[in-house]
């Protein structure tokens, strides 16, 4: 490749001015693989925060508990570093997109443990012994990924061109 | 302003971006223009130019506050990464406007 500044503006014709925006263009669209592997990520990250909420609730009191959440460390740190070493770039408004999904899961996440420590506190008032309904807990642990699921989606598909 | 007083339309090359418009630089602000932020090793590899010629070429981009540059570690591993300004991405959209005006030409 050329590497010398020669070329001034004045010097620019129509044809190379249409070679530079096609150059333009093509380092817009080289950047799919990274987007692909962002939108991934960010898709594991909601579905495995969204997985632990209503594993965690499930395992209350049975002991697994502790290697449950060693699991859940576990994966996060394999994710991140799978992401981090299989790209070599953000591509534009992903990092955004990212951080928002990840906002939106955890609040979410944090929102459905107060809820049923709060229901649990209830129970425990009324003398009910009974754990929480399963149905809820999955329910809870979709909700709460579905922000970072749908981010990693963005990212993936990308903007529309 | 013409000699009778009336005011021409300024050639679109005068509002291509000097600091931009070489080559490699150029391809430089292209890639970056396409991401948040990249490794370094990614832009060189893409422009296909030497570390030391994109070295010097992100200094002059630098310096006109166009790239930041941003160093860290992967792992044990120094990394240095390359994002467009906002001054930076701004001067690109501008200098693609005047490209477009004289492709159509």
């Amino acid at each position: 490749m050329d590497t010398t500044e020669g070329t001034t503006t004045d010097d620019l014709t129509p044809q190379e001015a249409r070679e530079r925006l096609a150059r333009a263009e093509e380092a817009r669209e080289r950047r799919s693989g990274d987007r692909h592997v962002h939108g991934l990520a960010t898709a594991g990250f909601g579905l495995l925060m969204g997985a632990y909420l209503t594993l965690s609730r499930l395992g209350q009191g049975t002991g697994w508990e502790t290697p449950l959440l060693a699991a859940y460390a576990g994966f996060l740190v394999l994710l991140t570093l799978w992401q981090t070493r299989a790209t070599r770039s953000w591509p534009r408004r992903a990092r955004a997109v990212c951080y928002s999904g990840l906002a939106g899961s955890v609040v979410l996440f944090m929102a459905g443990i107060m809820t049923f420590n709060y229901r649990e506190h209830q129970r425990e008032l009324a003398g009910l012994a009974a754990g929480e309904d399963p149905v809820l807990l999955v329910l809870a642990g979709v909700l709460a990924a579905l922000p970072m699921v749908l981010a990693g989606i963005v990212v993936r598909r990308g903007p529309r061109a | 302003m013409s000699a009778d007083g009336a005011t021409r339309p300024v050639h679109a090359r005068h509002r291509l971006d000097e600091v931009i418009h070489a080559p490699v630089r150029f391809s430089i602000v292209a890639t970056l223009a396409a991401v948040d932020e990249a490794e370094f090793a990614l832009v060189r590899d893409e422009v296909e130019v030497s570390d030391s010629v994109l070295s010097k070429q992100v200094s002059t981009l630098e310096q006109a506050g166009y790239v930041r540059v941003r160093k860290g570690y992967v792992g044990k591993r120094p990394r240095t990464w390359l994002s467009l300004t906002r001054p930076g991405r701004a001067a690109y959209d501008a200098h693609l406007a005047a490209l477009r005006e004289i492709a159509g030409a």
